[in-house]
């Protein structure tokens, strides 16, 4: 099926030359977008490079030819994709949508049929997961239960309770003996796969807010990602919660120290607006996350890694100058949330960089060679993000430009 | 210079009752109770349950879904106990009781304000200063010697609304913040039971007095607030009451459970209209989530309550209404918010005057617009009072004055009515 063409703004293939192979996210720009016809829930890219698969607002799941634009239907699931994943060797999609239901896809036939629907969830199948090794994957959904499951033959081997509120998102481990899952009051469990228990639970309420006006909570993972070594978790999400029914509260990445448990860092946006949708540990040492503002921008930002961090003293000089939004004026009830208990200037830390979107960011992947930066939008597009220095232009390109600009 | 008896009088009469009021009446009626209430329960007049959905619910994600479709949302429909209609999947216990219920599916208010809204569900009028639906069923239904006031609204939060227009205040909404015990529930700490007793005793002989020179509805209605402010004190024990443990388990721990089970009881102790809000509808962001959320709580805790009222025989003589004051948009914003939509949205109605089981109306199949049956909040209005017994064409009783209840220009929804 090729019902939409892609369109790309830049070729990929014309940056290929050494000098612009540096990673900077300053240089990121924009080199390739993926038209659909409704808002984006989620997007990921396979292991190989060869496809994005996106999630839109509708009963679908979609295969982007990163290469030729080709767009190919999945049909099979009865409600939104929420959730994509790759086995590791990319052969093996698998999607989780509102239905409940986790679909298990063949990456790169041609028109994939879903080779197995799970019933996984009473109520929405939040996230999937695929365990290092290929063999195992584990679900959340909205009847407050993690189970694991055998991919080979689709049965379920291991189920975990204890939420008390709705999961939103569950990770394994990369030793895959635990697997993570955090809910909507911001409560991280840790669950041990050969015991089949749970280990503990991190609490991390700045990551949840009740809204008094509204008389509703707010909160929970929207991506959770782990380095590469099983050393730190990170949870994006929100925080500051002052008028969550009109979006109005900030987006917060937390970093936590797998050994010690203990939250480590809250990465924070400035004075942007909205929701944390994605995060990546980029192997240059520093994170990548992507949200979406109340107004309907979006953002990419770049924090320093810990480790990474220069001292105090630079850190304000260091800091980002290329903000999504100028100050504004804040109303006295945005101020005292602001004083709440989310604020603790050990942990904050601001972005050394923060790329503008035109759009909402829902979704976040990173390509194998950690040059690119895949996005689901709102309005439809899935964009393709480069981090290295933009190719210069070829003259005839420029002129032809410079006409149309004229 | 001509005494002044008009709105000064008024403003006096609603600040003094509602004082009163506010000092003795509280939560947690679940313990014993004296014959006298009992009496009330006995008596079968008809009542109202109004359980509000104060922000503005989703029709897509509760009585009109269109699963699917290019703006229906993630959510799908289930089945329920009326063969042929479907609501959301959000609303599972209350679609095992959709026989006890129909939906109208219909409603163009032509207002997306909240206010003008809220308004226009509650008077039937889009337009002045006509008293709500609880203040007239107060008005009308409610026995004279009744100890609790007759429109009762139990809220976390509060919205001050004018509710009972040109009706005399004592029909003026009293509102209870969830269930707590109020303050200041005891006579001052010098102030023995006698002495109360003579001092109510003088102000009854000086408002005899001072009623002379002024219009007797005024006077009454102080003095109707006095006498149902004493009725309360008496029984301050019933306030004390903690919930039942069995009904927490069945309804629920949150406050809107807790606000229901009180709502029951203040229906079985003879309230006339007790209004129930959930708060929390209003989803410019999140809307998806947050009907999870808000509907899970409302959900199980609603099909439980009107469960309790069928078992109890009180669907005969009580009208249940859940309604908000619209809907929300079927597109679908940035923030995976809806926002409000007055023009094509859905309630339920249940109990006492109503044919149940059924479905009025229809929406297109984007749910942007109604395509059969439109109804706004002066057709529903007229509905609600009529399937109580009380006549909307009539005039309403405030003398030197034709003031009809309902608005002519419009008739009640006659197939919904039993």
């Amino acid at each position: 099926m090729n019902d939409q063409k892609a369109i790309k703004t830049d070729d990929a293939k014309t940056e290929a030359a050494s000098d612009q192979l540096v990673i900077d996210p300053k240089q990121t720009h924009q080199i390739a977008e993926y038209k659909h016809d409704r808002a984006l829930t989620t997007c990921q890219l396979d292991p190989q490079g060869r496809f994005l698969f996106t999630g839109a607002e509708d009963l679908q799941l979609y295969r982007w030819n990163l290469a030729s634009g080709e767009k190919t239907v999945l049909s099979g699931h009865r409600s939104w994709v929420r959730s994509i994943r790759f086995s590791p060797d990319g052969q093996w999609c698998f999607s989780a949508a509102w239905d409940g239901q986790v679909g298990c896809w063949r990456t790169d036939e041609e028109a994939p049929q879903a080779v197995r629907m799970l019933d996984a969830h009473q109520g929405s199948a939040r996230w999937v997961d695929v365990s290092p090794c290929g063999q195992l994957l584990a679900t959340c959904g909205n009847d407050k239960r993690i189970c694991v499951w055998n991919v080979e033959d689709g049965k379920q081997i291991a189920q975990f309770l204890g939420h008390q509120t709705h999961p939103y998102a569950v990770r394994f481990h990369p030793s895959e003996k635990q697997l993570v899952s955090q809910d909507l009051m911001g409560n991280i469990k840790i669950w041990d796969l050969a015991k089949n228990a749970e280990v503990c639970t991190i609490e991390a309420p700045v990551m949840t807010g009740y809204d008094t006006k509204f008389a509703a909570d707010m909160g929970g993972a929207r991506d959770m990602q782990f380095l590469g070594d099983g050393s730190l978790l990170a949870s994006a999400g929100i925080t500051r919660v002052v008028n969550s029914f009109a979006g109005v509260q900030d987006p917060l990445i937390v970093l936590i120290d797998w050994e010690t448990r203990k939250i480590i860092r809250h990465l924070r946006t400035g004075d942007f607006r909205g929701i944390a949708w994605g995060v990546k540990f980029h192997p240059d040492g520093f994170i990548i996350g992507a949200g979406a503002n109340q107004g309907g921008s979006g953002a990419l930002w770049f924090w320093q890694m810990p480790d990474k961090e220069p001292p105090a003293e630079d850190q304000a000089a260091s800091a980002d100058n290329s903000k999504d939004e100028k100050p504004k004026e804040e109303s006295a009830k945005e101020k005292a949330a602001k004083s709440g208990p989310g604020e603790n200037p050990e942990l904050d830390r601001e972005p050394f960089h923060t790329f503008k979107l035109g759009k909402c960011a829902r979704g976040l992947d990173m390509t194998a060679d950690a040059q690119r930066l895949a996005v689901a939008h709102s309005d439809g597009f899935a964009r393709i993000y480069q981090m290295t220095k933009a190719a210069e232009k070829k003259p005839a390109e420029a002129a032809t430009e410079k006409k149309t600009d004229g | 210079m001509k005494r002044n008896v008009g709105c000064n009088m008024l403003d006096h009469a609603v600040s003094r009752r509602n004082f009163m009021l506010g000092a003795t009446t509280a939560a947690g009626f679940g313990g014993l109770l004296p014959a006298t209430w009992a009496k009330d329960a006995e008596k079968n007049q008809k009542q109202i349950l109004q359980v509000y959905l104060q922000g503005g619910v989703s029709q897509l994600e509760s009585w009109d879904p269109k699963p699917g479709t290019e703006l229906g949302g993630p959510f799908r429909s289930i089945p329920t106990s009326v063969p042929g209609i479907h609501i959301s999947e959000l609303l599972p216990h209350t679609a095992k009781m959709m026989h006890l219920l129909s939906i109208v599916r219909s409603i163009n208010l032509k207002t997306d304000d909240h206010t003008q809204g809220r308004l226009f569900m509650e008077k039937g009028r889009n337009t002045g200063a006509y008293p709500f639906v609880g203040a007239v069923a107060a008005k009308y239904l409610d026995p004279r010697d009744t100890s609790l006031p007759g429109y009762i609204h139990i809220s976390t939060r509060g919205i001050i609304d004018d509710t009972a227009g040109f009706l005399e205040p004592q029909y003026a909404q009293f509102k209870l913040e969830g269930v707590k015990a109020p303050a200041n529930l005891d006579l001052p700490q010098n102030t023995s039971k006698k002495l109360y007793l003579a001092r109510n005793d003088l102000r009854a002989r000086l408002d005899q007095q001072f009623a002379a020179k002024r219009r007797k509805s005024y006077i009454d209605a102080l003095g109707s607030s006095f006498n149902q402010a004493s009725k309360l004190m008496d029984r301050k024990g019933l306030f004390e009451a903690e919930q039942d443990p069995k009904d927490l388990a069945r309804y629920g721990t949150h406050d809107f459970a807790r606000n229901c089970i009180l709502g029951r009881t203040l229906l079985e102790r003879g309230a006339t209209c007790v209004k129930v809000t959930h708060h929390g509808y209003d989803s410019h962001a999140e809307n998806f989530n947050f009907h999870l959320e808000q509907l899970g709580e409302f959900d199980k805790t609603f099909a439980t309550l009107l469960g309790d009222l069928e078992d109890r025989g009180m669907l005969e003589h009580t009208l249940v209404m859940i309604y908000s004051e619209f809907g929300r948009t079927p597109k679908i914003n940035h923030r995976y918010g809806r926002d409000h939509w007055g023009s094509a949205w859905s309630i339920a109605l249940g109990g006492c005057g109503i044919q149940t089981g059924g479905v009025v109306g229809k929406t297109n199949d984007k749910g942007t617009e109604v395509t059969d049956r439109e109804v706004h909040g002066g057709h529903l209005f007229q509905t609600y009072l009529k399937a109580v017994g009380i006549d909307p064409a009539q005039d309403h009783d405030v003398p030197g004055r034709v003031i009809p209840i309902g608005d002519p220009a419009v008739a009640p929804v006659e197939e919904l009515l039993a």
